[in-house]
């Protein structure tokens, strides 16, 4: 359930005020984009569909219950924004060094530098070549910490079918990793594993 | 429960989405094999660095930039600022129109009711009784009886003068001698 507060800023929303929605974008910016930015490998995308899932939220919040988590709902926009995106991304772009479907940006990230930098640099990597239902669960379970039970609801799917997907999605990162491992070095970085 | 069945329980032993029994009996068989407990660790390091991706700073901006566009898209969006849909607003127009149409319909049969049936003032036969009844209309005639101060109930036909017609009464059927009064009977 959610909490009172909550409920009353869904309230105002729905009765259109700009106010209210100004802090419900606020409250909830954070999460969107970095689900966003894990999907997507991509800071200017993630920003873009971030936009893009607050904008259909105001469009149909007056017909939004408010009784249900938002943030269920919300990341469900987000979510499947990011896989539509990533179907798209994956079709226009050609196959990369790392292998089919790769989709990290080629584009350095601002401000970063060393072995962490290096780390997050291959796990996104790895992370871009997982098909887009595993990648899903992987993000929000591993990086942003969801419980199944929430995954199940933001993904529309049941426990159990979130508990496989985890199965699969670590079992297939371990073995792409371990590929890289083994394989030739990228662009003259050194793997970031001992 | 042997190590073939553990490695396949360990990716979700690593994130703590086993059921109890499972759990138990992985825990069980680990505290025995070392090789199975190493390939928990990697799963277990394989998301620590996952989490690792939680902490970090998106571009300078962000977050202005994503509430600019947001607004902009905000006055074409079906809710209203001050809490009124549209359709809702529609209905209560429509109904302003209904009522203020009524309202003036009622004032103007009240008028029209009001006021006497003045005659035309460039006939010299036309004229009002003195003491002209206000009210005293035909039935049927548009004209309201009323006097006013220039109007022919103070000059009558004994002044032999005529005073012109207000403009506002001008479209009324004026008095002749011709028709006889109306009585009151008539109404």
């Amino acid at each position: 359930m959610p909490e009172a507060a909550e409920v009353e800023l869904l309230r105002r929303c729905q009765q259109g005020e700009e106010e209210a929605f100004r802090d419900l974008v606020e409250r909830y910016q954070r999460r969107t984009y970095w689900i966003a930015y894990h999907m997507l490998g991509n800071y200017e995308t993630a920003r873009e569909v971030s936009q893009e899932a607050f904008i259909r939220v105001f469009r149909n919040v007056a017909r939004f219950d408010i009784r249900k988590n938002f943030y269920t709902w919300l990341y469900q926009i987000v979510v499947n924004l990011s896989i539509d995106r990533m179907r798209k991304m994956s079709h226009s772009r050609t196959v990369g060094v790392d292998g089919v479907g790769g989709l990290a940006d080629p584009r350095p990230e601002p401000s970063e530098s060393g072995e962490k930098a290096d780390l997050r640099r291959q796990v996104h990597r790895v992370l871009d070549r997982l098909p887009p239902k595993y990648k899903a669960v992987l993000t929000l379970r591993d990086i942003q910490g969801f419980s199944c039970q929430e995954i199940a609801e933001i993904v529309g799917c049941t426990n159990a079918t979130v508990r496989w997907r985890l199965h699969r999605a670590r079992r297939l990162f371990r073995a792409l990793w371990e590929e890289r491992r083994a394989g030739p070095r990228e662009d003259g970085l050194e793997a970031a594993i001992s | 429960m042997g190590c073939g069945k553990v490695r396949e329980l360990l990716p979700l032993c690593a994130g703590g989405e086993l059921e109890d029994g499972e759990r138990l009996a992985v825990e069980a068989h680990l505290e025995f094999c070392l090789d199975c407990a190493r390939e928990l660790d990697r799963y277990r390091e394989v998301r620590s660095w996952l989490a690792g991706l939680r902490e970090d700073e998106p571009p300078a901006g962000t977050w202005r930039r994503i509430w600019a566009e947001v607004r902009k898209d905000l006055p074409s969006a079906p809710a209203r600022a001050g809490g009124r849909p549209a359709g809702a607003l529609a209905v209560r127009l429509a109904a302003s129109l209904v009522i203020g149409f009524l309202i003036g319909l009622g004032v103007h049969v009240a008028r029209r009711s009001a006021r006497p049936v003045l005659p035309s003032g460039a006939a010299p036969t036309v004229g009002t009784r003195e003491g002209a009844i206000p009210a005293a209309v035909p039935a049927g005639s548009r004209a309201p009886a009323r006097t006013s101060p220039g109007g022919l109930g103070r000059d009558g036909p004994e002044s032999g003068r005529v005073s012109p017609t207000p403009a506002r009464d001008r479209f009324h059927l004026p008095w002749v001698e011709s028709f006889p009064p109306p009585d009151e009977k008539d109404f």
